[in-house]
């Protein structure tokens, strides 16, 4: 893995203060594990409302938490004053998402001004084993100057 | 998967290669082959640049597809191929240099579909600059379908 410097000096509560307030990742109960400049750990416990007619789990789902884990690697490398939107990603899905638990690990590829660069894989876990069922590119936007406790959805203050 | 590939399998591609008339159009060459490993490099030429003395990203598209393509071309038994079904390419950096490096390795390995990374790279004097990525999934052409296939 390559070494970023970070811009914020309080990079980890930044991002770990940021990913409190993601509703959507509350409600499916995922956790930020690890923390670093330029990466970022998300896992999410099975749960029987997050699976797919077959039982894995779902695939949008899988991508969301390497979206998140992908967004949270770029935003640890952002100025402080600055939020983070994703702008595209794409993902295959390499083996079923099954098993007690998801981890999805993103780390920056390259970093830019204002688009950062990423990979995001995703595992299965459970029964000693991990299974790798998704990996992908994700490009995230650094959006200078706006805070990302002003939210920008619900206050009509976006862009 | 660094093993060598069996030598007529080796042969098949290699002279399977030779009548790709884009790749040669563009002057391609393998440098390392083996089981879900294609390395392939590209020299400067005036004529894949774009304004300003950087490799068009076309070229690079193409380089890194094909070397997608030819590593999971080195999984496939005897006489089937693989085709592209699609690939999306992240630009890293512009590739100004002398020369490009396309790195391809399988991830995953499925009977009916696999999925490749690519990696290319520009060398110049000073420096090995990591300027795109490509994500690519490979089908298998003409093979019947399969109930047991997911």
């Amino acid at each position: 893995m390559q070494r970023f410097r970070p811009q914020n000096p309080d990079f980890e509560n930044t991002v770990r203060d940021s990913f409190s307030r993601q509703p959507f990742m509350m409600l499916v109960g995922a956790r930020m594990e690890r923390v670093a400049p330029g990466l970022c750990e998300i896992v999410l416990d099975h749960r029987e409302d997050l699976t797919q007619q077959h039982g894995f789990f779902h695939g949008g789902l899988v991508s969301s938490i390497a979206d998140s884990a992908a967004g949270y690697a770029a935003y640890s490398l952002y100025p402080e004053e600055s939020t983070v939107l994703t702008v595209d990603l794409k993902v295959n899905f390499l083996n079923p998402a099954e098993g007690a638990r998801l981890r999805a690990r993103s780390e920056v590829v390259q970093a830019g001004d204002i688009l950062y660069h990423l990979k995001a894989d995703v595992f299965a876990e459970g029964e000693g084993q991990s299974v790798h069922c998704l990996t992908g590119y994700f490009s995230m936007m650094c959006l200078h100057g706006r805070k990302d406790t002003v939210n920008l959805g619900r206050t009509g203050e976006g862009t | 998967m660094t093993n060598r590939m069996q030598p007529d399998l080796e042969q098949g591609l290699l002279a399977g290669f030779e009548s790709r008339n884009f790749m040669r159009h563009l002057g391609v060459e393998i440098t390392v082959l083996e089981q879900g490993v294609c390395d392939m490099a590209l020299d400067h030429r005036d004529s894949l640049m774009q304004h300003g003395g950087r490799f068009d990203s076309a070229v690079l598209g193409a380089l890194a597809d094909m070397a997608a393509g030819t590593a999971g071309q080195t999984l496939m038994p005897a006489g089937e191929r693989c085709r592209t079904a699609e690939y999306k390419l992240n630009l890293l950096a512009a590739a100004e240099g002398a020369r490009l490096e396309a790195e391809a390795r399988i991830v995953k390995a499925g009977r009916t579909l696999k999925v490749a990374e690519t990696n290319v790279y520009c060398i110049n004097e000073s420096e090995r600059k990591h300027v795109a990525m490509a994500l690519v999934t490979l089908v298998a052409d003409g093979t019947p379908r399969q109930e047991k296939d997911v």
